[in-house]
Protein backbone atom coordinates (compact mmCIF):
# COMPACT_ATOMS: atom_id res chain seq x y z
CA UNK A 1 0.00 0.00 0.00
CA UNK A 2 0.94 3.46 -0.18
CA UNK A 3 0.11 6.91 0.74
CA UNK A 4 -2.07 9.67 -1.37
CA UNK A 5 0.81 11.74 -2.14
CA UNK A 6 -0.48 15.10 -3.71
CA UNK A 7 -3.40 16.50 -5.55
CA UNK A 8 -1.95 15.22 -8.81
CA UNK A 9 -1.76 11.56 -7.44
CA UNK A 10 -5.67 12.05 -6.43
CA UNK A 11 -6.88 12.94 -9.87
CA UNK A 12 -4.84 10.77 -11.43
CA UNK A 13 -6.09 7.58 -9.32
CA UNK A 14 -9.75 8.89 -9.61
CA UNK A 15 -9.64 8.52 -13.36
CA UNK A 16 -8.63 5.33 -12.97
CA UNK A 17 -4.68 5.70 -13.56
CA UNK A 18 -2.17 3.80 -10.80
CA UNK A 19 -4.99 0.80 -10.00
CA UNK A 20 -6.81 3.99 -8.54
CA UNK A 21 -9.95 1.97 -8.93
CA UNK A 22 -12.60 4.61 -8.76
CA UNK A 23 -16.06 3.66 -7.34
CA UNK A 24 -19.13 5.91 -7.18
CA UNK A 25 -21.90 4.52 -4.77
CA UNK A 26 -25.39 6.30 -5.21
CA UNK A 27 -27.77 5.78 -2.35
CA UNK A 28 -31.13 6.38 -1.72
CA UNK A 29 -32.93 6.30 1.77
CA UNK A 30 -36.93 6.17 1.67
CA UNK A 31 -38.35 6.61 5.41
CA UNK A 32 -40.09 3.50 5.09
CA UNK A 33 -39.15 0.36 7.36
CA UNK A 34 -40.87 -2.95 6.62
CA UNK A 35 -42.95 -1.86 4.04
CA UNK A 36 -44.69 1.22 6.22
CA UNK A 37 -44.10 4.41 6.74
CA UNK A 38 -41.18 4.75 9.11
CA UNK A 39 -41.79 6.29 12.59
CA UNK A 40 -41.75 9.37 13.38
CA UNK A 41 -38.58 11.21 13.94
CA UNK A 42 -37.38 13.70 17.08
CA UNK A 43 -35.50 16.59 17.04
CA UNK A 44 -31.90 16.49 18.52
CA UNK A 45 -31.69 12.45 18.58
CA UNK A 46 -30.50 9.69 16.33
CA UNK A 47 -32.50 7.29 13.82
CA UNK A 48 -31.13 4.67 12.38
CA UNK A 49 -31.39 4.01 8.49
CA UNK A 50 -30.38 0.46 8.79
CA UNK A 51 -34.08 -0.87 7.98
CA UNK A 52 -34.84 2.03 6.21
CA UNK A 53 -36.08 1.23 2.42
CA UNK A 54 -34.15 2.38 -0.51
CA UNK A 55 -30.84 1.43 -2.54
CA UNK A 56 -29.08 -0.36 -2.26
CA UNK A 57 -31.85 -2.54 -0.43
CA UNK A 58 -32.32 -2.50 3.38
CA UNK A 59 -31.12 -4.87 5.99
CA UNK A 60 -32.68 -7.06 8.08
CA UNK A 61 -33.27 -6.94 11.86
CA UNK A 62 -30.43 -8.61 13.56
CA UNK A 63 -31.01 -11.67 15.53
CA UNK A 64 -27.70 -13.60 17.53
CA UNK A 65 -24.28 -11.56 17.26
CA UNK A 66 -22.80 -10.98 13.74
CA UNK A 67 -19.88 -9.32 11.98
CA UNK A 68 -21.80 -7.24 9.21
CA UNK A 69 -19.24 -6.76 6.53
CA UNK A 70 -19.12 -5.04 2.70
CA UNK A 71 -21.75 -7.87 1.62
CA UNK A 72 -24.31 -7.62 4.10
CA UNK A 73 -27.80 -6.18 3.16
CA UNK A 74 -28.11 -2.73 4.90
CA UNK A 75 -24.68 -1.37 3.92
CA UNK A 76 -23.42 0.52 1.02
CA UNK A 77 -22.11 -2.36 -0.48
CA UNK A 78 -18.69 -0.73 -1.87
CA UNK A 79 -16.34 -3.20 -3.37
CA UNK A 80 -13.40 -4.19 -1.47
CA UNK A 81 -9.59 -2.76 -2.30
CA UNK A 82 -7.55 -5.09 -4.13
CA UNK A 83 -4.01 -5.65 -4.90
CA UNK A 84 -2.77 -5.24 -1.14
CA UNK A 85 -4.43 -0.97 -1.68
CA UNK A 86 -6.47 1.05 0.88
CA UNK A 87 -9.47 1.94 0.29
CA UNK A 88 -9.87 6.13 0.48
CA UNK A 89 -13.30 8.05 1.27
CA UNK A 90 -12.63 11.31 -0.93
CA UNK A 91 -16.40 12.83 -0.84
CA UNK A 92 -19.38 12.34 0.91
CA UNK A 93 -22.23 13.99 -0.65
CA UNK A 94 -26.24 14.33 -0.11
CA UNK A 95 -29.75 16.14 0.21
CA UNK A 96 -32.33 15.07 2.49
CA UNK A 97 -36.39 15.85 2.50
CA UNK A 98 -35.87 17.54 5.50
CA UNK A 99 -32.66 19.29 7.84
CA UNK A 100 -30.54 17.13 9.72
CA UNK A 101 -27.01 15.32 9.51
CA UNK A 102 -26.30 12.00 8.31
CA UNK A 103 -23.72 10.16 10.06
CA UNK A 104 -21.66 7.35 8.03
CA UNK A 105 -20.28 4.81 10.02
CA UNK A 106 -18.76 1.53 10.16
CA UNK A 107 -20.92 -1.12 11.49
CA UNK A 108 -18.93 -3.23 13.36
CA UNK A 109 -20.80 -5.83 15.38
CA UNK A 110 -24.76 -6.31 15.98
CA UNK A 111 -27.18 -8.39 17.39
CA UNK A 112 -30.89 -8.25 18.26
CA UNK A 113 -33.60 -9.68 20.35
CA UNK A 114 -33.13 -8.37 23.30
CA UNK A 115 -35.96 -7.33 25.70
CA UNK A 116 -37.68 -4.28 27.03
CA UNK A 117 -38.88 -6.04 30.20
CA UNK A 118 -36.10 -8.15 30.88
CA UNK A 119 -34.24 -6.33 34.01
CA UNK A 120 -31.20 -9.06 34.23
CA UNK A 121 -27.73 -9.18 32.01
CA UNK A 122 -28.89 -9.80 28.75
CA UNK A 123 -25.90 -11.40 26.61
CA UNK A 124 -24.14 -9.72 23.95
CA UNK A 125 -21.00 -10.94 23.06
CA UNK A 126 -18.97 -11.52 20.07
CA UNK A 127 -15.76 -10.10 18.42
CA UNK A 128 -15.43 -7.41 16.02
CA UNK A 129 -13.09 -7.84 13.16
CA UNK A 130 -11.87 -4.34 12.52
CA UNK A 131 -10.53 -1.54 14.92
CA UNK A 132 -10.41 -4.36 17.17
CA UNK A 133 -6.66 -3.71 18.67
CA UNK A 134 -5.66 -1.41 21.45
CA UNK A 135 -4.16 0.57 19.42
CA UNK A 136 -7.42 0.87 16.75
CA UNK A 137 -10.58 0.69 18.59
CA UNK A 138 -10.43 4.43 19.72
CA UNK A 139 -13.50 5.66 18.86
CA UNK A 140 -15.79 2.98 18.80
CA UNK A 141 -18.95 3.43 20.28
CA UNK A 142 -21.45 0.98 21.55
CA UNK A 143 -25.09 2.15 20.84
CA UNK A 144 -28.97 0.51 21.72
CA UNK A 145 -30.83 0.22 18.58
CA UNK A 146 -34.38 -0.35 18.12
CA UNK A 147 -35.83 -2.92 16.02
CA UNK A 148 -39.78 -3.04 16.95
CA UNK A 149 -40.69 -0.43 20.00
CA UNK A 150 -40.44 -0.99 23.28
CA UNK A 151 -42.54 0.33 26.45
CA UNK A 152 -43.04 4.17 27.20
CA UNK A 153 -41.70 4.01 30.26
CA UNK A 154 -38.02 5.96 30.82
CA UNK A 155 -35.41 3.58 32.01
CA UNK A 156 -31.48 3.34 31.92
CA UNK A 157 -29.40 1.12 29.79
CA UNK A 158 -25.67 0.09 31.41
CA UNK A 159 -23.75 -1.83 29.48
CA UNK A 160 -20.47 -4.48 30.69
CA UNK A 161 -17.45 -3.81 27.78
CA UNK A 162 -13.96 -4.15 27.06
CA UNK A 163 -12.33 -0.97 26.93
CA UNK A 164 -9.52 0.31 24.69
CA UNK A 165 -7.06 -0.94 26.76
CA UNK A 166 -8.67 -4.34 26.65
CA UNK A 167 -9.75 -4.45 30.21
CA UNK A 168 -13.10 -6.23 30.01
CA UNK A 169 -15.97 -5.63 32.85
CA UNK A 170 -15.63 -1.70 32.53
CA UNK A 171 -19.49 -0.93 33.06
CA UNK A 172 -20.97 2.17 31.48
CA UNK A 173 -22.19 5.14 33.04
CA UNK A 174 -25.72 4.82 34.12
CA UNK A 175 -28.52 6.55 32.97
CA UNK A 176 -28.16 6.29 29.11
CA UNK A 177 -32.04 6.94 28.74
CA UNK A 178 -33.60 3.55 27.49
CA UNK A 179 -38.05 3.59 26.76
CA UNK A 180 -40.00 6.17 27.73
CA UNK A 181 -42.17 7.89 25.67
CA UNK A 182 -41.18 8.71 22.36
CA UNK A 183 -37.86 9.84 22.00
CA UNK A 184 -35.66 6.75 23.49
CA UNK A 185 -37.21 3.87 22.39
CA UNK A 186 -39.40 3.86 18.82
CA UNK A 187 -38.87 1.67 16.40
CA UNK A 188 -35.54 2.71 14.56
CA UNK A 189 -34.48 4.93 16.87
CA UNK A 190 -30.35 4.68 18.31
CA UNK A 191 -29.33 6.30 21.58
CA UNK A 192 -25.52 6.46 22.54
CA UNK A 193 -24.18 4.23 26.08
CA UNK A 194 -21.84 6.37 27.36
CA UNK A 195 -18.53 5.13 28.47
CA UNK A 196 -17.16 5.73 31.74
CA UNK A 197 -14.61 8.40 32.83
CA UNK A 198 -10.94 7.72 30.84
CA UNK A 199 -12.44 5.60 28.10
CA UNK A 200 -12.39 6.56 24.56
CA UNK A 201 -12.97 3.05 23.37
CA UNK A 202 -15.02 -0.42 22.80
CA UNK A 203 -13.51 -3.78 21.75
CA UNK A 204 -16.23 -5.93 23.17
CA UNK A 205 -19.48 -5.29 24.58
CA UNK A 206 -20.53 -8.16 26.72
CA UNK A 207 -23.65 -7.46 27.99
CA UNK A 208 -26.22 -5.17 28.49
CA UNK A 209 -28.51 -4.35 32.05
CA UNK A 210 -31.89 -2.12 32.06
CA UNK A 211 -32.37 -0.69 35.13
CA UNK A 212 -36.35 -1.96 35.09
CA UNK A 213 -38.96 -3.02 32.99
CA UNK A 214 -39.59 -0.50 30.24
CA UNK A 215 -43.02 -1.88 29.93
CA UNK A 216 -42.68 -3.79 26.65
CA UNK A 217 -40.38 -6.47 25.53
CA UNK A 218 -39.85 -4.61 22.35
CA UNK A 219 -37.27 -5.61 20.46
CA UNK A 220 -33.78 -3.89 20.64
CA UNK A 221 -30.18 -4.90 19.98
CA UNK A 222 -26.76 -3.09 20.76
CA UNK A 223 -24.51 -1.96 17.41
CA UNK A 224 -21.22 -1.28 17.88
CA UNK A 225 -20.27 1.42 15.55
CA UNK A 226 -17.10 3.28 14.33
CA UNK A 227 -17.82 6.36 13.43
CA UNK A 228 -16.11 7.77 9.89
CA UNK A 229 -17.94 11.09 8.69
CA UNK A 230 -20.91 13.93 9.55
CA UNK A 231 -22.65 15.22 6.46
CA UNK A 232 -24.79 18.51 7.39
CA UNK A 233 -27.69 18.82 5.51
CA UNK A 234 -29.28 21.80 6.85
CA UNK A 235 -32.26 22.38 4.76
CA UNK A 236 -35.07 20.70 2.66
CA UNK A 237 -33.28 19.50 -0.28
CA UNK A 238 -30.17 21.45 0.43
CA UNK A 239 -27.63 19.42 -0.95
CA UNK A 240 -23.90 19.70 0.53
CA UNK A 241 -20.68 17.91 -0.23
CA UNK A 242 -18.15 16.39 2.09
CA UNK A 243 -15.34 17.08 -0.30
CA UNK A 244 -12.50 15.34 1.99
CA UNK A 245 -9.89 16.05 -0.55
CA UNK A 246 -9.87 19.79 0.22
CA UNK A 247 -11.68 19.96 3.27
CA UNK A 248 -11.30 18.49 6.82
CA UNK A 249 -10.43 16.02 7.98
CA UNK A 250 -9.05 14.74 4.55
CA UNK A 251 -9.30 11.34 2.75
CA UNK A 252 -10.63 8.71 5.09
CA UNK A 253 -9.92 5.22 4.82
CA UNK A 254 -12.42 2.25 4.41
CA UNK A 255 -11.43 -0.85 5.62
CA UNK A 256 -11.60 -4.02 3.78
CA UNK A 257 -14.88 -5.85 4.82
CA UNK A 258 -16.47 -2.15 6.05
CA UNK A 259 -19.75 -2.34 6.51
CA UNK A 260 -20.75 1.78 5.60
CA UNK A 261 -24.30 1.98 7.04
CA UNK A 262 -25.66 4.94 8.26
CA UNK A 263 -27.66 7.44 10.68
CA UNK A 264 -29.83 10.03 11.15
CA UNK A 265 -29.97 13.05 13.60
CA UNK A 266 -32.80 14.69 13.22
CA UNK A 267 -33.88 18.38 13.37
CA UNK A 268 -37.95 18.07 12.81
CA UNK A 269 -40.22 15.29 13.84
CA UNK A 270 -40.65 14.71 9.75
CA UNK A 271 -38.78 11.69 8.72
CA UNK A 272 -36.14 12.21 6.26
CA UNK A 273 -35.86 10.99 2.14
CA UNK A 274 -32.43 10.99 1.69
CA UNK A 275 -29.94 10.97 -1.36
CA UNK A 276 -26.53 10.65 -1.44
CA UNK A 277 -23.45 9.63 -2.93
CA UNK A 278 -19.54 8.45 -1.56
CA UNK A 279 -17.01 8.31 -4.01
CA UNK A 280 -13.47 6.29 -3.20
CA UNK A 281 -10.49 5.58 -4.36
CA UNK A 282 -7.56 2.82 -3.84
CA UNK A 283 -4.25 3.77 -3.05
CA UNK B 1 -6.45 5.94 -19.72
CA UNK B 2 -6.67 8.94 -17.02
CA UNK B 3 -5.57 12.00 -16.51
CA UNK B 4 -2.53 11.78 -14.97
CA UNK B 5 -1.65 14.81 -12.86
CA UNK B 6 -3.01 18.41 -11.83
CA UNK B 7 -1.43 20.40 -14.51
CA UNK B 8 -2.92 17.92 -17.42
CA UNK B 9 -6.01 18.45 -15.76
CA UNK B 10 -6.01 22.13 -15.91
CA UNK B 11 -4.36 21.89 -19.24
CA UNK B 12 -7.64 19.97 -20.45
CA UNK B 13 -10.39 22.31 -18.92
CA UNK B 14 -8.53 24.92 -20.92
CA UNK B 15 -9.18 22.93 -24.12
CA UNK B 16 -11.90 21.29 -23.46
CA UNK B 17 -13.47 18.30 -25.81
CA UNK B 18 -17.09 20.04 -25.99
CA UNK B 19 -19.45 22.36 -24.36
CA UNK B 20 -23.19 21.55 -24.18
CA UNK B 21 -25.39 24.04 -22.93
CA UNK B 22 -28.53 23.14 -21.90
CA UNK B 23 -31.98 24.46 -20.86
CA UNK B 24 -34.74 23.10 -19.21
CA UNK B 25 -38.39 25.08 -18.54
CA UNK B 26 -39.71 22.72 -16.13
CA UNK B 27 -43.70 22.96 -16.36
CA UNK B 28 -43.66 20.80 -12.60
CA UNK B 29 -44.75 21.77 -9.66
CA UNK B 30 -42.37 20.45 -6.82
CA UNK B 31 -44.34 17.71 -4.29
CA UNK B 32 -42.72 16.78 -0.74
CA UNK B 33 -39.32 15.93 -1.25
CA UNK B 34 -40.01 14.32 -4.43
CA UNK B 35 -37.68 14.07 -7.78
CA UNK B 36 -38.27 15.05 -11.14
CA UNK B 37 -36.97 14.23 -14.10
CA UNK B 38 -36.00 16.84 -17.03
CA UNK B 39 -36.98 14.34 -19.98
CA UNK B 40 -40.02 15.71 -20.73
CA UNK B 41 -39.87 19.31 -20.21
CA UNK B 42 -39.13 22.05 -22.43
CA UNK B 43 -37.85 23.67 -24.81
CA UNK B 44 -34.91 22.13 -25.48
CA UNK B 45 -36.73 20.38 -26.91
CA UNK B 46 -39.29 17.79 -25.31
CA UNK B 47 -39.36 14.62 -26.32
CA UNK B 48 -42.97 12.41 -26.99
CA UNK B 49 -43.75 10.16 -23.57
CA UNK B 50 -41.82 6.69 -24.95
CA UNK B 51 -44.37 3.65 -25.08
CA UNK B 52 -42.56 0.59 -26.45
CA UNK B 53 -39.58 -0.43 -24.10
CA UNK B 54 -36.86 1.51 -26.00
CA UNK B 55 -33.03 2.06 -25.08
CA UNK B 56 -33.09 5.84 -25.33
CA UNK B 57 -30.85 8.27 -27.93
CA UNK B 58 -29.07 10.58 -26.47
CA UNK B 59 -29.30 13.20 -29.43
CA UNK B 60 -30.46 16.37 -29.06
CA UNK B 61 -33.57 15.83 -30.95
CA UNK B 62 -34.94 12.47 -28.88
CA UNK B 63 -34.49 14.87 -25.53
CA UNK B 64 -30.61 14.28 -24.98
CA UNK B 65 -28.07 16.93 -24.11
CA UNK B 66 -26.75 15.45 -27.70
CA UNK B 67 -23.19 15.92 -26.75
CA UNK B 68 -20.55 13.91 -29.14
CA UNK B 69 -19.07 10.84 -28.79
CA UNK B 70 -15.58 10.45 -27.38
CA UNK B 71 -12.58 8.80 -25.99
CA UNK B 72 -12.92 8.48 -22.12
CA UNK B 73 -14.87 11.54 -22.13
CA UNK B 74 -15.40 13.45 -18.90
CA UNK B 75 -17.51 15.92 -17.31
CA UNK B 76 -14.75 18.17 -15.96
CA UNK B 77 -16.91 21.65 -15.11
CA UNK B 78 -20.89 22.17 -15.01
CA UNK B 79 -21.76 25.78 -14.72
CA UNK B 80 -26.20 26.02 -13.73
CA UNK B 81 -28.43 29.07 -13.23
CA UNK B 82 -31.61 27.96 -11.47
CA UNK B 83 -34.65 29.69 -10.45
CA UNK B 84 -35.33 27.60 -7.25
CA UNK B 85 -32.96 25.79 -4.82
CA UNK B 86 -32.22 22.73 -5.45
CA UNK B 87 -30.08 19.47 -6.14
CA UNK B 88 -29.06 18.39 -9.37
CA UNK B 89 -27.98 14.77 -9.72
CA UNK B 90 -26.54 14.39 -13.61
CA UNK B 91 -28.01 10.65 -15.11
CA UNK B 92 -27.77 8.47 -17.74
CA UNK B 93 -30.69 7.40 -19.25
CA UNK B 94 -30.47 3.31 -20.07
CA UNK B 95 -34.04 2.25 -20.81
CA UNK B 96 -37.26 3.42 -20.65
CA UNK B 97 -41.02 2.36 -21.47
CA UNK B 98 -44.42 3.97 -20.71
CA UNK B 99 -47.95 3.25 -21.14
CA UNK B 100 -48.69 1.92 -17.61
CA UNK B 101 -52.29 3.20 -16.05
CA UNK B 102 -52.94 4.64 -12.65
CA UNK B 103 -56.10 2.56 -12.37
CA UNK B 104 -55.29 -1.09 -13.76
CA UNK B 105 -54.53 -3.18 -10.23
CA UNK B 106 -52.42 -6.43 -10.43
CA UNK B 107 -49.50 -6.89 -12.57
CA UNK B 108 -48.95 -4.62 -15.30
CA UNK B 109 -46.71 -5.95 -17.90
CA UNK B 110 -47.51 -3.63 -20.72
CA UNK B 111 -44.26 -2.40 -22.92
CA UNK B 112 -42.41 -5.01 -20.42
CA UNK B 113 -39.88 -6.15 -20.08
CA UNK B 114 -37.83 -3.13 -19.99
CA UNK B 115 -35.35 -3.23 -23.31
CA UNK B 116 -31.77 -4.70 -22.47
CA UNK B 117 -29.21 -2.18 -20.58
CA UNK B 118 -26.40 -1.58 -23.17
CA UNK B 119 -23.96 0.67 -20.98
CA UNK B 120 -23.79 -0.27 -17.12
CA UNK B 121 -24.86 -4.01 -18.50
CA UNK B 122 -24.46 -5.58 -15.45
CA UNK B 123 -26.99 -3.27 -13.55
CA UNK B 124 -24.50 -2.26 -10.61
CA UNK B 125 -25.60 1.15 -9.26
CA UNK B 126 -28.41 1.07 -11.95
CA UNK B 127 -32.06 2.76 -10.12
CA UNK B 128 -35.61 1.88 -11.67
CA UNK B 129 -38.03 5.07 -11.58
CA UNK B 130 -41.26 5.36 -11.87
CA UNK B 131 -41.27 8.50 -14.33
CA UNK B 132 -44.89 10.35 -14.46
CA UNK B 133 -45.37 11.35 -17.90
CA UNK B 134 -49.33 12.60 -17.53
CA UNK B 135 -50.66 12.81 -14.22
CA UNK B 136 -52.25 10.10 -11.82
CA UNK B 137 -54.90 9.90 -9.27
CA UNK B 138 -54.99 11.74 -6.05
CA UNK B 139 -55.74 8.56 -4.67
CA UNK B 140 -52.87 7.11 -2.63
CA UNK B 141 -51.91 3.47 -3.07
CA UNK B 142 -48.94 1.57 -3.26
CA UNK B 143 -47.29 -0.95 -5.65
CA UNK B 144 -44.72 -3.32 -6.19
CA UNK B 145 -41.90 -3.56 -9.08
CA UNK B 146 -40.78 -6.83 -9.96
CA UNK B 147 -37.15 -6.56 -11.80
CA UNK B 148 -34.25 -8.66 -12.08
CA UNK B 149 -31.00 -8.00 -10.02
CA UNK B 150 -27.45 -7.62 -10.64
CA UNK B 151 -27.01 -11.55 -10.38
CA UNK B 152 -29.84 -12.40 -12.57
CA UNK B 153 -32.40 -13.28 -9.95
CA UNK B 154 -35.99 -12.53 -10.10
CA UNK B 155 -36.76 -9.57 -6.83
CA UNK B 156 -39.92 -7.56 -6.07
CA UNK B 157 -39.46 -4.14 -4.36
CA UNK B 158 -40.82 -2.92 -0.95
CA UNK B 159 -44.11 -1.49 -1.37
CA UNK B 160 -44.20 1.57 -1.96
CA UNK B 161 -46.51 4.86 -2.12
CA UNK B 162 -48.26 5.52 -5.47
CA UNK B 163 -50.82 8.23 -6.59
CA UNK B 164 -52.16 10.54 -4.07
CA UNK B 165 -50.16 14.02 -3.05
CA UNK B 166 -46.59 14.08 -3.61
CA UNK B 167 -46.95 10.89 -5.90
CA UNK B 168 -48.99 11.71 -9.12
CA UNK B 169 -48.43 14.60 -10.72
CA UNK B 170 -46.33 14.93 -13.89
CA UNK B 171 -42.98 14.83 -13.88
CA UNK B 172 -42.19 13.13 -10.92
CA UNK B 173 -39.91 10.30 -10.79
CA UNK B 174 -40.20 7.92 -8.22
CA UNK B 175 -36.87 5.88 -7.59
CA UNK B 176 -38.07 2.48 -6.61
CA UNK B 177 -36.44 1.00 -3.07
CA UNK B 178 -34.32 -2.05 -4.02
CA UNK B 179 -34.96 -5.67 -2.33
CA UNK B 180 -33.22 -6.57 0.81
CA UNK B 181 -29.12 -7.55 -0.48
CA UNK B 182 -30.02 -6.04 -3.79
CA UNK B 183 -27.29 -3.09 -5.46
CA UNK B 184 -28.82 -2.42 -9.04
CA UNK B 185 -31.07 -3.46 -11.18
CA UNK B 186 -31.14 -4.85 -15.00
CA UNK B 187 -34.63 -5.19 -16.28
CA UNK B 188 -37.92 -4.73 -14.68
CA UNK B 189 -41.21 -7.34 -15.21
CA UNK B 190 -43.75 -5.85 -14.60
CA UNK B 191 -45.57 -2.97 -12.01
CA UNK B 192 -48.34 -3.90 -9.23
CA UNK B 193 -50.34 -1.68 -8.19
CA UNK B 194 -52.54 -2.63 -5.18
CA UNK B 195 -55.37 -0.05 -5.73
CA UNK B 196 -56.68 2.12 -8.36
CA UNK B 197 -55.40 5.64 -8.13
CA UNK B 198 -58.63 6.53 -9.82
CA UNK B 199 -56.39 8.75 -12.70
CA UNK B 200 -55.36 6.43 -15.52
CA UNK B 201 -52.43 9.26 -16.21
CA UNK B 202 -49.68 7.64 -18.07
CA UNK B 203 -46.56 6.64 -16.68
CA UNK B 204 -43.93 4.05 -17.09
CA UNK B 205 -40.57 2.71 -15.98
CA UNK B 206 -36.70 4.44 -16.42
CA UNK B 207 -34.09 2.72 -15.67
CA UNK B 208 -31.24 5.51 -14.91
CA UNK B 209 -27.64 5.55 -13.21
CA UNK B 210 -26.94 8.35 -11.74
CA UNK B 211 -23.66 9.79 -12.52
CA UNK B 212 -22.40 12.59 -10.47
CA UNK B 213 -23.94 15.22 -8.14
CA UNK B 214 -23.89 19.08 -8.26
CA UNK B 215 -24.40 19.87 -5.10
CA UNK B 216 -24.57 23.60 -4.92
CA UNK B 217 -27.12 25.14 -6.84
CA UNK B 218 -28.42 28.07 -5.33
CA UNK B 219 -31.34 29.70 -6.64
CA UNK B 220 -31.25 32.60 -8.95
CA UNK B 221 -27.14 32.87 -8.99
CA UNK B 222 -25.02 31.50 -11.97
CA UNK B 223 -22.61 28.47 -10.25
CA UNK B 224 -19.94 27.38 -11.42
CA UNK B 225 -18.47 24.04 -10.29
CA UNK B 226 -15.35 22.06 -10.77
CA UNK B 227 -15.95 18.19 -11.18
CA UNK B 228 -12.30 17.65 -8.80
CA UNK B 229 -12.73 20.69 -7.21
CA UNK B 230 -16.33 21.31 -6.07
CA UNK B 231 -18.08 17.97 -6.86
CA UNK B 232 -16.31 15.93 -4.77
CA UNK B 233 -14.41 13.79 -7.35
CA UNK B 234 -16.68 12.84 -8.75
CA UNK B 235 -15.23 12.15 -12.20
CA UNK B 236 -17.00 9.27 -13.91
CA UNK B 237 -16.66 8.63 -17.41
CA UNK B 238 -18.88 9.62 -19.77
CA UNK B 239 -20.37 6.27 -21.89
CA UNK B 240 -20.65 7.30 -25.67
CA UNK B 241 -24.28 7.43 -26.71
CA UNK B 242 -24.86 7.69 -23.19
CA UNK B 243 -28.72 9.73 -22.83
CA UNK B 244 -28.06 12.34 -19.93
CA UNK B 245 -30.94 13.98 -18.05
CA UNK B 246 -31.20 15.45 -14.85
CA UNK B 247 -33.03 14.20 -11.63
CA UNK B 248 -33.60 16.95 -9.45
CA UNK B 249 -34.55 17.17 -5.71
CA UNK B 250 -36.24 20.64 -5.25
CA UNK B 251 -35.79 22.25 -1.42
CA UNK B 252 -39.34 23.93 -1.65
CA UNK B 253 -42.70 22.12 -2.27
CA UNK B 254 -45.56 22.81 -4.49
CA UNK B 255 -44.11 25.62 -6.27
CA UNK B 256 -43.15 26.43 -10.11
CA UNK B 257 -39.69 24.79 -10.82
CA UNK B 258 -38.85 26.75 -13.37
CA UNK B 259 -35.95 27.04 -15.79
CA UNK B 260 -32.60 25.20 -14.87
CA UNK B 261 -30.00 26.46 -17.57
CA UNK B 262 -26.49 24.42 -17.71
CA UNK B 263 -23.36 24.35 -19.32
CA UNK B 264 -21.35 21.17 -19.59
CA UNK B 265 -17.72 21.27 -20.16
CA UNK B 266 -16.29 17.77 -21.51
CA UNK B 267 -12.53 16.79 -21.23
CA UNK B 268 -11.23 13.86 -23.11
CA UNK B 269 -8.40 12.09 -21.07
CA UNK B 270 -4.97 13.07 -22.59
Amino acid sequence: MAALTDLSDVVNRLTGGNSGTPETVFFFKDPRVDGAAASATYGGFYNSLWKYEGIPGTGATPTTVAIPTATTAGGLQQTNPGGGRQKWLVSLAGAASTPGALILYDRLLHIGGLDGTSITAQTVGGTITRYNTNGTCVGNQIWAEIYTTVGSTLRSIVASYTNQAGTSGQTSIGGSDFGGPNTNGTKNQMMPINLISGDTGVQAVASVTLSASTGTAGNFGITIVRPLAILRLPGQGTPTCLDLMTGMPGPIEILTDACLAMMWISNTTTVPRIFGSCQFIES
Amino acid sequence: MAITDFTTYKSLISAPSQIIHKVKAFSSSTQTGGLLSSWMQVPDPAPSAPTTAAVPSGTLVNGGFGQSDGTNQRISKITTGVQVFMGLILCDRLSHQGGLSGTTTGAQTTNLDTAALTRYTNGVGVWAGLEIYTSVGSTATTCTVTYTNTAGGSSTSPAIPFGGTGYNTAGRIIPVPLSSGDVGVKSVQNVNLTASTLTAGNFGVTLFKPLLWLPYSPMYQQMSTDALLGMGGMMPTIENSACLFWVCFPSVNGVGVGTVNAELIFTEDA
